[in-house]
């Protein structure tokens, strides 16, 4: 017998529908392709880009941590208290590539960022009337804060892929400057968009706003702190865009809220020496509880963050505090010291605060705006990013900015200033790695 | 059936069947029979169990308990009968067959300590073992149960046969087995074999459970492993197709080897009982590492922390060195014995047209964990009672029914239906990678003595979790042989295995450890259901094409459909007292479907010349529903050749050398894809804006619409022999196998923001080995006797090629990896290139070890060299008998990951914290403190292990008679008695990956556990 013979009878057999299957849990691509499936993407895409920005409840597994809590590990705002020594390379500052909880972390960036822009494009393709909506600007922002946040935390080197049918296109590598520039590039497409011009619209002036934010933020990395401040002119204080969680289910849960108390990740104080003290200053901006124990490392004293009181506690993205930290850096920018400090002090009486004495000099100024940045911003991933500018744009040197000395789990800080890209870039054809280290 | 169905039925085997029923009525008119009764010449007993083989048609019948056979309907013509039977010489004889007559043909068989001859079981039926060109492992699992220290299936197999290495994860009761056969295959697909119980496909998953019990996440730790669900004292005999060569006919799935399993038959006779009745001990005697903990009473942020390392840097001062585990002090330790028990009974007889065989069994296990008396007390003081579970946490309980009857239903025909049930219960405790597991909470604590008794959390907070599962399993198969003319022999088995899973997490709240939230209260209950049906169509036609020459032509198709359902519910925040999700204040619930499909034909051409040349060909196609949408149905094809060289008449007789048969076969098997490893989609996920919660869709999988099978060609050489009078028998295996399209689940580079891996059919590897098995008596006395068994294999495995562009997989905490020109999994970090105490001041120090920049190879993590050696001891005309089992494995390391967890971040380690450290203990510590490489903590894993032993008296009869039985037994025995091996880790069997395909890991996994076990056996 040949297999002329037998393979066609399977091949009957099979056409027949013997080997169909029934795969209930999945969503094949032809599913998506219509107006449901772009709204399935917009959700969908929240939710990755709240994942990929504040984790998600799965505190056993761990792999999804978020850029809040892996930048402000890196830097100087929590301290490992438990054990994963993916994470200790992490907060000790000698991070290999091969490193898991670094792969997640650009990984899920990367999906927020995809997640995004292919749900924009969806929305445009089969919304009823894409000109009306504002959720399409709104994508290409998160998109736009992905790049963002890509640019802060990693090297050089940074690429961006995407599918094309079944095709993949690989992206070439871009230097710090070009992935911010890339993003403001995103912001500006988004402030562009009609949906995000409607009058009468909150959504739509909610989009604006958040780009124009998102837009600052990546000038601000570029250097341009007066054009940074210019996008910013109109946003009001009491703005914020948030990342929404729940109690439930797990992926919708807030992780930062969820590292502390399961005394995972503890408050930092003055960490590395250089570190800010986050507990000593008793501020009202970073609120902590001692909890007179260790963490599940046994070792480390656990200070638990109440800044965020719950699994379902949002966590602000884009907000007026930072439009107007913005601006008092333009204002640091243009030698404007006491302008500086006047924006400081107001929004310090925001929360009952008192003065800031003015600053002496530009160091001094810059010091006291980084700091004020810090407590502001503390626990929403700017501060990693914050750090790269002290050196990259105020000629700060690492060692006065990071921590440095003894790593209390043994051995001592090493000289990381940003992450190195995830072994697992090499499979892009186009990619080197890091094209270097620098801030 | 759909209509589609019935032609191509029709078409393959329609044809075959008109043939046949034409040929019924003339068959019929002509019958005639052949038997008689097959005794031990020596003492003239009738022999039972002898297998008669009817030469010719290939009909196989079993001695009744009489000793008698009988082949009924047989054609007129002239057969060769020959018996087999375990521990006798094979005895030959012509049947001359007239019409309508009754030909008796009786046998004497003479004793042979050793035999090579005997049947066995492939894909196409029952056949003479020196008839398959493959090297087949057959395991007497019936005599091993009575007489060995067989707590779980697992334990039949365990150094019983060359290539096939049985590592058990752990100590825990209920925890798995990972089996490899001749290593491992595949570089992302599971290199467990297949299982088939009595010619039906069995579920064998070797980590079942959705239960987070080891510290990788749900249904990643140290779970229960299916197979273990069956019943040792339900299995007859055990064989084992060891590659793609032997297994190219079972299909898509078979490329890592395939377990046959036969359940216990009835024989016709009057009924035969059996009851068994075993009590135990589980024990835990290992040796667990002292925890260091440097001491600065004036420094209370380093005391217990106070390294050397510290104290040079002037962080703190040691005053003093405490040392204590609290696994060692009988105080604290919650590692006590543990209790086993098991009961049984079994009845089989039956007569010429009916068969049966019944079982039931109920097993009852303690495992070695036992709260504390002082915490006992103090719960009971505090509470006024404490749950029997938190009492003794670790238990397994296990109810077994079989009923097997077979049915002689024409004098052409027989149906034999299996039914087995399996009802167990098991409670869990962590047992991996956790600090709720109690090895993590003692030996990486931390804490020193005076803190909590030395305990992170207290064996009272972990034992009040409760991770149960309780399973129903209900394996059934139906098979049916129909034999229309003498030549032609055709088959139907049904199967169908069905398992109700129910695992349950149970957190009380303010009972357990205070560890991610776990004290609000947490309960998970998640409930599967996993089935697997099975079709399997055979026929054989067989032909005389001349007086030299034989043919048999088999034709066969399978269908199998692998179902799970599952669904997942959890809640958190529990009212204290709650024992439900109902009322939680947070919870969570998902579905689960997985099915895959698949369908295969094969054909297989067999010649026999003159009863000793066999020359085989076959063709095996496959078609599943996991394949791309772009690839359609698979071919395997193989050949053999086996020559009975010891038969031909240049030969001769020799006594020294009475049997040698060569041996060679060529042939492919595969690996099918994962059920959605080719499909590109999203899968649907929760999202919030607006306040408002909603369900949309996340990218899940970028599938590959190429994807195919992986193929794996095998050659194997070999030869088997029996010499010196049959008292030595030797079988020797060279085999080579190849993987090419070898599915890797290649990473995607992250920039793209898609799935994390996609499967590609890129990589090739390799594994090439031998295996040696030597049988012998070497007394052999009318008062004492005593047999050995020694077999062993060495193999070399090697990833020839992962793809192009694809970087080497890294996985197991970072330390394990693929790499193209090493072997699968291997242990690399960066090496530690020398230390130097340049101070002299007898300390190691930071800046003493130098460390290479570059990850390289250290060593393999799976042993690739095995063997055992068992022994039995007959004495006083056999009614003492004496086994033993002494199991090696090796060429393999293991990453003690839990000393240098000790040493970072918890700082007990004693190469921190003595300064009587040796100094490389000191500089592994400060490596892995200061520059995190592994490398000091790869140890050679190498080890021997008296794994079996066991004294069984044996009553004589007149004792047996008083108590009306016809025969009793005494058996005592141990399991996991004795180590020798160079880890200096406490058990170098463990892995804290569990059942994983290739992570291995010791890390605060429970070591190996000791079974003494006392059984009494009694026939009637």
């Amino acid at each position: 017998m040949h297999r002329a013979i037998l393979s066609p009878s399977l091949l009957l057999v099979a056409a027949c529908g013997l080997l169909d299957t029934n795969q209930p849990d999945i969503v094949e691509p032809g599913d998506v392709g219509s107006a449901a499936g772009a709204e399935a993407l917009y959700v969908g895409a929240i939710s990755d880009f709240a994942l990929a920005h504040d984790g998600d409840g799965d505190l056993n597994i761990g792999v999804t941590d978020g850029h809040v809590l892996e930048s402000g590990l890196m830097a100087d705002e929590f301290v490992l208290s438990t054990t994963p020594p993916t994470q200790q390379e992490i907060d000790q500052r000698r991070i290999f590539t091969n490193n898991s909880t670094l792969f997640a972390y650009y990984h899920y960036l990367h999906r927020a960022r995809a997640a995004a822009e292919t749900a924009a494009e969806a929305l445009r393709e089969f919304g009823a009337a894409p000109d009306e909506d504002p959720r399409i600007g709104e994508m290409q922002s998160l998109a736009g804060f992905s790049r963002i946040y890509l640019g802060e935390a990693f090297c050089a080197g940074v690429a961006f892929s995407r599918l094309e049918g079944d095709e993949t296109v690989f992206g070439e590598p871009q230097t710090t400057a070009e992935i911010f520039q890339s993003a403001v590039n995103l912001f500006d497409a988004a402030l562009a968009e009609p949906g995000t011009n409607l009058v009468d619209s909150d959504a739509a002036l909610e989009t604006f706003i958040l780009a124009s934010i998102g837009k600052a933020r990546a000038l601000l990395n570029l250097g341009d702190a007066a054009g940074a401040a210019a996008a910013v002119a109109t946003v009001p204080t009491d703005f914020a865009y948030i990342t929404e969680h729940a109690d439930s289910p797990a992926r919708l849960q807030n992780a930062i809220y969820g590292y502390s108390v399961g005394f995972l990740w503890s408050l930092s104080d003055l960490e590395g020496d250089n570190g800010l003290p986050y507990r000593t200053a008793e501020d009202p901006r970073v609120p902590f509880e001692d909890t007179e124990d260790v963490g599940l490392d046994g070792t480390t004293p656990q200070f638990n963050l109440l800044k965020y009181e719950g699994f379902d506690s949002p966590v602000i993205i884009a907000g007026g505090v930072e439009a107007r930290l913005i601006e008092a850096e333009a204002q640091l920018a243009g030698g404007d010291i006491p302008g500086m400090t006047g924006t400081l002090n107001s929004l310090r009486a925001l929360e009952g605060l008192d003065d800031l004495d003015q600053p002496g000099n530009e160091d001094e100024a810059a010091d006291v705006l980084f700091s004020e940045r810090a407590f502001w911003l503390f626990a929403t991933g700017h501060r990693l990013g914050d750090m790269r500018r002290l050196i990259r744009q105020y000629g700060r040197d690492a060692e006065a900015v990071f921590p440095v000395g003894p790593y209390l789990k043994g051995g001592s800080y090493g000289p990381d200033v940003n992450m190195p890209l995830p072994q697992e870039v090499q499979n892009n054809p186009s990619s080197v790695g890091c094209l270097n280290r620098d801030a | 059936m759909k209509a589609g169905m019935r032609r191509w039925l029709l078409r393959t085997g329609g044809g075959v069947t008109a043939l046949a029923l034409a040929s019924v009525s003339l068959a019929e008119a002509q019958q005639s029979s052949v038997g008689g009764v097959v005794t031990d010449e020596a003492t003239g007993q009738p022999l039972e169990a002898a297998r008669v083989l009817l030469n010719g048609p290939n009909r196989i019948e079993t001695t009744n308990t009489e000793g008698r056979y009988l082949f009924r309907n047989v054609a007129p013509g002239s057969y060769a009968v020959r018996v087999l039977r375990l521990g006798y010489r094979p005895a030959t004889d012509t049947a001359n067959v007239a019409p309508g007559e009754e030909v008796t043909l009786d046998f004497g068989l003479t004793g042979a300590p050793v035999q090579l001859d005997e049947i066995v079981t492939t894909a196409t039926g029952e056949q003479r073992k020196l008839e398959v060109a493959n090297a087949v492992s057959t395991i007497d699992a019936a005599r091993i149960t009575e007489e060995s220290p067989i707590t779980e299936f697992g334990n039949l197999l365990s150094g019983r046969a060359a290539g096939v290495q049985v590592q058990k994860s752990g100590g825990t009761t209920g925890t798995g087995t990972r089996i490899r056969i001749r290593g491992s295959n595949s570089v992302s697909l599971s290199n467990e074999p297949l299982y088939y119980i009595d010619g039906v496909r069995m579920e064998s998953n070797p980590t079942s459970s959705s239960l987070d019990i080891g510290g990788f996440g749900q249904g990643v730790g140290a779970g229960p492993s299916r197979i273990n669900d069956l019943n040792p004292e339900d299995i007859e005999s055990i064989e084992i197709v060891k590659g793609p060569a032997a297994a190219t006919l079972y299909g898509i799935q078979a490329s890592n080897g395939v377990v046959r399993i036969t359940t216990k038959r009835g024989r016709a006779g009057k009924a035969r009982w059996n009851l068994y009745s075993e009590v135990g001990a589980v024990t835990d005697h290992n040796t667990y590492p002292i925890n260091f903990n440097g001491r600065d009473a004036d420094n209370p942020d380093f005391d217990g922390f106070c390294t050397l390392q510290f104290e040079l840097d002037g962080f703190c001062a040691q005053d003093s060195v405490s040392q204590f585990s609290p696994l060692d002090d009988p105080f604290t330790s919650p590692l006590k014995a543990g209790f086993r028990q098991q009961y049984g009974a079994n009845v089989s007889g039956g007569n010429e047209l009916l068969t049966y065989y019944l079982s039931a069994d109920y097993e009852d296990e303690d495992g070695v964990y036992r709260l504390p008396k002082f915490e006992e007390d103090s719960i009971r003081a505090d509470r006024g009672f404490l749950p029997d579970n938190q009492i003794r946490p670790n238990t397994l309980e296990r109810v077994s029914l079989r009923a097997n009857v077979g049915a002689n239903v024409h004098a052409n025909a027989d149906i034999q239906a299996n039914v087995g049930y399996t009802s167990s219960d098991t409670r869990f405790v962590e047992n991996d990678n956790s600090f709720l597991t109690i090895t993590g909470s003692a030996e990486a604590s931390g804490v020193p003595f005076d803190f909590n008794r030395g305990w992170f959390f207290t064996p009272a907070e972990l034992f009040a979790e409760l991770a149960n599962q309780g399973t129903e399993r209900f394996i059934g198969g139906l098979t049916g042989n129909w034999r229309p003319t003498s030549w032609l022999s055709t088959r139907a088995t049904l199967g169908y295995d069905v398992t109700n899973r129910t695992d349950v997490q149970f957190f009380p709240t303010g009972q357990v450890a205070d560890y991610l939230q776990n004290r609000l209260g947490v309960r998970s209950d998640n409930r599967f259901q996993t089935t697997q049906t099975s079709v399997d169509l055979a026929a054989t036609a067989r032909f005389r094409l001349n007086p030299s020459l034989a043919s048999k032509t088999s034709v066969g198709a399978q269908f199998y459909r692998d179902l799970v359902n599952g669904t997942f519910a959890t809640g958190r925040i529990l009212p204290a007292g709650s024992e439900t999700i109902t009322g939680a204040g947070v919870t969570e619930a998902r579905e689960e479907t997985i099915e895959s499909r698949s369908l295969g034909t094969y054909v297989e051409q067999e010649f026999g010349f003159k009863e000793r040349l066999f020359v085989t060909g076959a063709l095996r196609f496959d078609d599943n529903s996991a394949f791309g949408r772009n690839f359609d149905a698979t071919v395997y094809p193989k050949a053999s050749v086996s020559w009975l060289l010891s038969d031909e008449p240049f030969f001769g007789e020799s006594s020294f050398l009475s049997t040698l048969r060569f041996r060679g076969a060529v042939g492919v098997s595969g690996q099918q894809p994962g059920t959605t490893d080719a499909l590109r989609y999203y899968t649907p996920v929760a999202g919030k804006r607006a306040n408002v919660a909603g369900t949309g869709v996340t990218f899940a999988n970028l599938g590959n619409p190429g994807l195919k099978p992986e193929r794996s060609r095998e050659i194997e050489l070999g030869f088997d022999a029996s010499m010196l009078n049959d008292r030595v028998s030797m079988e020797f295996t060279y085999f080579t196998k190849t993987t090419r399209d070898a599915l890797i689940e290649r990473n995607v580079s992250p920039d793209l923001g898609a799935s994390e891996s996609q499967f590609f059919n890129l990589g090739e590897l390799r594994n090439y080995g031998a295996e040696l098995a030597i049988n012998t008596r070497v007394i052999d006395g009318r008062s004492m006797a005593w047999d050995l068994s020694l077999s062993g294999s060495v193999y070399n495995n090697r990833l020839i090629e992962l793809g192009e562009g694809v970087e080497p997989i890294v996985f197991g905490f970072g330390l394990q990896r693929h790499v193209e020109g090493y072997p699968l999994g291997g242990y690399w970090a960066r090496p530690i290139t020398g230390f130097d105490d340049a101070n002299s001041n007898g300390i190691i120090e930071a800046g003493e070890v130098t460390v290479g920049d570059t990850a390289i190879f250290r060593g393999r993590a799976l042993p690739n060299k095995e063997a055992s050696l068992n022994s039995t001891l007959t004495l006083f005309g056999g009614t003492v008998r004496i086994g033993t089992q002494f199991d090696y494995r090796g060429g393999h390391y293991i990453d003690n990951a839990i000393e240098s967890f000790r040493c970072t971040p918890v700082f007990n380690c004693r190469g921190l914290i003595d300064r009587t450290a040796p100094l490389e203990e000191q500089a592994n510590a400060q490596a892995v403190v200061n520059e995190a490489t592994e490398w000091g903590y790869y140890e050679p894993a190498w080890f021997i292990k008296l794994r079996e032993l066991s004294v069984t008296l044996f009553a004589p009869d007149a004792w047996a008679r008083s108590f009306r039985a016809s025969r009793l037994s005494l058996t005592l025995a141990g399991r996991n008695l004795w180590t020798i091996t160079d880890y200096s880790g406490v058990d170098p069997e463990v892995n804290a990956f569990a059942q994983d395909n290739f992570a291995t890991s010791d890390f605060e996994s429970q070591p190996q556990v000791q079974y003494w076990t006392a059984r009494i056996n009694v026939g009637f």
